[in-house]
């Protein structure tokens, strides 16, 4: 059951992101919400507890793209990766000045990374700096819109896990 | 080695590959189409309320510069009433230059109207999704346009009853183009964020602002004559090869409902 509500609410997330997140957009960049749930997810959760729902959530976000497929995916399953292990390795609590910084960095890694694997692909896109610094700066300021849900919630799992 | 491969990364780019390739040979195609039917219906409601969430926001903002926006249409309409009066006249002269030298009128586009149910933003792309699909006729590599002519963008993925747009101002699209007023040839280009250009004008051509580009049929992707926008700012020096002008797009991208497209 807990899992069926995490893929309705991932596919949800993906149907948000293509709808009604566009109509955010300043200076026609929108904020990234599936990254920053998987940031989220990897940040609190950890990458190894919560690799097939990352997994299973670039899936439906790379259906919606309109990139060769699988790009967004690889890109934003080596970025989780890499913020877990900076996260586990760095930072030792969850502050939301750390949570903020990591969604920056991991804007800015997987816009780089997804440029790199693009001209592996198919050559068109390129890192535009400016672009991709609204996007950061966006997508840190929805996280920390979000920290105090996503705190709660994720306290409250581990809590009933724990039987706190 | 078993420690190595059952590591979630290597796990997790395993699936991620499966699916590139499953993706590749065309496997996916039904299972994509599903995906789409099960939240297709969910997805157009959520656009078309964020949609009119974002008019109603808007109408507010710019409530205050109502009365002068109204003022600048009706000066608008009553120029362009002028022009379609002249322009009936050179239409029926045209009709009758063409009788006289049995010359046959070009025959118009047959087009399929789509609803927008989906609009993607990030990811550095700007691409569209429509309730229409190979089962309705559409095609790869199809013209996209909205009323009045205006170029959208171009079909690029199709399934049974789905497809993907992507936008004239998306970074990777390209369409040749032509200024009508001094006929100079450019290439009209996206990027990121709003920003729309058109390139390689040649130097020493005096272009203007508030001048209409339209696409010229060269290549054969797109069909001439179909409206991209108007000359907003000339952005290149002197010193340059050719010259570059930003577009004001005749489009509001971020606003479609409904689109066309055109069947060859």
């Amino acid at each position: 059951m807990k899992n069926l509500l995490i893929i309705l609410a991932l596919l949800l997330a993906a149907v948000l992101q293509t709808t009604a997140v566009p109509f955010l957009a300043f200076k026609g960049v929108s904020p990234n919400l599936i990254l920053v749930l998987i940031l989220f997810l990897v940040i609190w959760k950890g990458f190894k507890q919560a690799w097939w729902i990352i997994v299973l959530a670039v899936l439906f976000y790379d259906n919606f793209a309109g990139l060769f497929f699988g790009l967004i995916s690889l890109s934003m399953v080596v970025i989780a990766y890499l913020i877990d292990w900076l996260n586990r390795t760095v930072f030792s609590k969850v502050r939301f000045w750390i949570v903020a910084g990591l969604v920056a960095g991991g804007t800015l890694g997987y816009n780089l990374l997804l440029v790199v694997l693009d001209r592996l692909f198919q050559g068109i896109l390129t890192f535009d700096l400016k672009y991709v610094l609204i996007e950061a700066a966006y997508n840190s300021l929805l996280a920390a819109f979000l920290f105090i849900p996503a705190k709660r919630i994720f306290n409250r799992v581990k809590n009933r896990k724990y039987g706190a | 080695m078993k420690r190595i491969l059952y590591h979630p990364l290597v796990l997790s780019l395993f699936v991620v590959a499966v699916f590139i390739f499953s993706n590749w040979q065309g496997w996916l195609e039904t299972p994509k189409d599903i995906f789409f039917r099960l939240t297709g219906q969910g997805q157009k409601i959520i656009y078309q309320f964020s949609l009119r969430t974002d008019n109603f926001i808007r109408f507010f903002v710019s409530i205050k510069g109502l009365e002068q926006e109204n003022i600048r249409h009706k000066q608008n309409n009553e120029r362009l009433l002028g022009e379609l009066a002249l322009l009936r006249e050179v239409s029926r002269e045209n009709e009758f230059l063409r009788e006289q030298i049995a010359l046959s009128a070009a025959e118009p586009n047959q087009l399929i109207l789509a609803d927008v149910i989906g609009y993607n933003l990030s990811g550095l792309e700007k691409y569209l999704l429509i309730n229409k699909g190979e089962r309705d006729g559409v095609k790869e590599k199809a013209a996209v346009i909205t009323a009045g002519n205006v170029l959208v963008g171009q079909i690029t993925e199709t399934l049974e009853t789905f497809s993907k747009v992507r936008l004239i101002s998306d970074p990777s699209s390209r369409v040749n183009s032509i200024i009508q007023e001094s006929r100079t040839m450019g290439l009209v280009k996206g990027d990121r964020g709003l920003d729309f250009f058109i390139d390689l004008l040649p130097q020493g051509r005096d272009i203007k602002k508030g001048e209409t580009i339209i696409s010229s049929g060269l290549a054969g992707f797109f069909p001439s004559g179909l409206l991209i926008g108007h000359i907003q700012e000339i952005i290149s020096s002197d010193a340059q090869i050719s010259q570059t002008a930003k577009i004001d797009p005749a489009a509001d991208f971020t606003r479609l409902e409904k689109v066309f497209v055109i069947v060859e």
